[in-house]
């Protein structure tokens, strides 16, 4: 192949190009030898003066067949010129118009003529007559004459037919070029489509582990050069990653030393004032844990696993139930979906946390469907203002009414678990029950 | 008399933790980094390593793995990162305990005491990990149940305990105070429900049906009835 000394840098669209061109190429040449190498259809053509010669008992043109076959009826409309050829057949025969029949089959549109057969003598137009085709009839026909008896005489073409014939073997010839062709197609395809799958594939591997393996940089420049910048892409990804996770353990040791030793401290201290300083230690490090949990949902590469829902979910509201909040798992079929957990424990923590704060109760149901597993988080409280549902999962964002309150802690939890169900591939929206209370909807890819 | 060793960059926080567990009677050794523990525990018998996970130089994550590879001394890591998969990661490693900066003196001394004890009863029995029964499959330092699937079955602490009781003593009849006791590790968070509770809990998270795999014995408590093998 003319390709193969640069085949293996040669650009993609060259090769396309070139594939491309080949294949037009292959298939022109079929065509091409199609009409050199087959013979064309044969069409005879018949003046009315050999055919009129044969039914009235004249020499016959030894390229036409003469029967004494009944014609059949003429069933469509007759045409102009062929009511005229019958006309002039007649005529020349010496009888009326009706003990003619003649039957013409349209020819072909694409034909390869040859002159009519020179046994009747040389091609004479009859004096009157408009052009030539009213003196010759072309390809089949069959014309009758009705003899005084009764009986018929019917002249027609000796070879019948092989128009149509030349007319399906270039149709399967056509049909051959095709299949022909088809190796290179395919070919052609699995080319474009080898390199754009291998993306695919490390797409889907980059979205769920930064840190894959970079893809190999062979192939054709267009190829390289996107592999080149999708493994850039991976790497700056990873460093991100990495730089969080610096980033996460730099807040934790740096915050939680200063408190380790404060709480050490604290033992030599008078009681009343240890007891309080150990609050605050513990609402500091629950902060602190506040913000690492939703740096590390950001950002983490979630370590992925077959794992049951509803065992997850039972885990959780077990929890509430047992501090004496009114939570309950409704009953249901087990969902298992591929995922982290402790994020996903966090995430129904969090969702039932906030529907015990703010709504005083919790409701939680678990379900699937082919395309997806989802969970909801009902609770009957206030439910929040239609405006702010899409707002309350930006970081640090709290409503007035849990600023206010004891519970109001971070706000975190929401914006944490946001990024945990997208992490998975999934999402989280809120919205008001009619009736009042508020539902998240948390959906996961099954 | 029992030797504790505090590995910890911080020298206040060791200044500290060794003023703390001094005054409860242990013999406390102090040491900045990995290197320096090296050289103490060349000289002396140490009975437990209090290692901070977060040190500049060797971290306390490969401390860890190094002790156990060398069936070093137990350890009980002290993590300022805190977060579920670093406390797995530390338990995996082979720390016997893993505790969350910040914590209380009491707790650290709660723990200490937990591991001496635990040194003792593990000298002889060794320390099997990984168990299989009925299909099932349970990692005793990852916490990890993992049903015939192969898919992760989460299991709060108290009822993760119930299983390892049950689990390290199978087809034995346990009482329900055996149960509370055998399940009040140092890994448990409080367990106060009563034990009962934490069965069933169990039963419908093992979707087993009433007495299939943990049988009800009347008026003496439960039996664990499949077969467990090492895995």
């Amino acid at each position: 192949m003319t390709l193969r000394p640069w085949r293996r840098d040669a650009p993609l669209f060259l090769r396309i190009f070139v594939w491309m061109l080949g294949g037009v190429a292959a298939v022109q040449l079929f065509s091409i030898a199609f009409l050199i190498l087959l013979p064309g259809p044969e069409l005879h053509v018949f003046t009315l003066d050999q055919v009129a010669a044969a039914l009235g008992e004249g020499p016959l043109a030894s390229e036409l067949r003469l029967s004494d076959a009944e014609p059949e009826a003429v069933r469509e409309q007759e045409s102009l010129r062929s009511r005229r050829l019958r006309s002039k057949l007649a005529t020349r025969l010496g009888v009326t118009e009706a003990r003619v029949v003649l039957r013409r089959e349209a020819p072909p549109g694409f034909l390869l003529m040859r002159p009519p057969s020179r046994q009747g003598g040389p091609l004479r137009l009859a004096p009157g007559a408009r052009d030539a085709r009213d003196e010759l009839l072309f390809g089949d026909f069959v014309a009758s004459l009705q003899l005084d008896d009764g009986g018929w005489r019917t002249v027609r073409p000796a070879r019948s037919g092989s128009v149509e014939f030349w007319r399906w073997r270039a149709l399967l010839w056509l049909l051959a070029a095709t299949l022909a062709m088809a190796p290179i197609a395919w070919i052609l395809s699995r080319r474009l489509a080898l390199p754009i799958a291998l993306f695919a594939r490390a797409a889907e591997r980059l979205g769920r582990d930064p840190r894959a393996e970079p893809l190999a940089l062979e192939g054709p420049p267009e190829i390289a050069e996107a592999a080149a910048a999708f493994n850039e892409m991976q790497a700056r990804l990873s460093r991100y990653v990495d730089d969080r996770a610096m980033l996460t353990a730099a807040i934790a040791h740096d915050l939680r030393t200063p408190l380790m030793r404060l709480s050490l401290r604290l033992e030599a201290a008078p009681e009343p004032l240890r007891t309080a300083t150990e609050g605050d230690i513990r609402d500091m490090e629950a902060m602190i844990a506040a913000v690492l949990g939703f740096l590390r949902d950001l950002s983490s590469p979630l370590r992925r696993h077959p794992l049951d829902l509803r065992s997850l979910a039972e885990s959780v509201t077990d929890g509430f139930a047992d501090r004496g909040d009114p939570v309950i798992l409704l009953a249901g079929d087990a969902v298992v979906v591929d995922g982290d957990t402790q994020a996903l424990k966090a995430l129904i923590s969090n969702l039932v946390g906030n529907a015990v704060a703010y709504g005083g109760n919790a409701e939680v149901e678990i379900g699937s469907d082919e395309h997806q597993a989802w969970i909801t988080v009902c609770d009957r409280g206030p439910g929040i203002p239609p405006e702010t549902l899409e707002r309350v999962f930006r970081p640090f964002f709290r409503l007035e009414q849990s600023r206010n309150r004891a519970t109001g802690g971070v706000g975190l939890g929401l914006a944490s678990a946001r990024a945990v169900a997208r992490a998975h591939g999934g999402d989280i929206i809120l919205a008001n029950r009619s009736g009042g209370g508020l539902v998240a909807h948390v959906t996961l890819p099954a | 008399m029992a030797d504790i060793l505090i590995v910890d960059d911080d020298p206040q926080i060791r200044a500290l933790l060794a003023n703390s567990l001094g005054n409860h009677g242990y013999a406390i050794h102090t040491a900045s980094g990995g290197r320096e523990m090296d050289r103490i525990l060349a000289h002396v018998a140490i009975d437990l390593i209090l290692l901070d996970v977060m040190m500049p130089g060797e971290d306390g994550l490969s401390i860890c793995r190094r002790l156990a590879a060398a069936g070093g001394p137990p350890v009980i890591m002290l993590s300022a990162l805190g977060d579920e998969q670093d406390r797995i990661l530390g338990l995996e490693l082979g720390a016997g305990h893993y505790l969350r900066k910040p914590c209380s003196p009491r707790e650290i001394l709660a723990h200490v005491r937990a591991a001496l004890r635990q040194r003792q009863t593990q000298a002889v029995t060794g320390r099997q990990q990984r168990f299989l029964f009925a299909g099932w499959r349970i990692d005793l330092a990852s916490h990890e149940l993992l049903d015939p699937a192969g898919v992760i079955v989460d299991l709060t602490d108290g009822e993760f305990a119930v299983l390892r009781a049950f689990v390290e003593r199978p087809r034995r009849v346990l009482t329900r105070e055996a149960l509370l006791e055998a399940s009040r590790g140092p890994d448990s968070e409080s367990f106060d429900r009563a034990i009962d509770v934490q069965v069933s809990r169990l039963r419908r998270k093992l979707k087993a049906q009433n007495d299939e795999i943990i049988r009800t014995i009347r008026n003496e408590g439960y039996l664990f009835t499949p077969q467990v093998r090492a895995a």
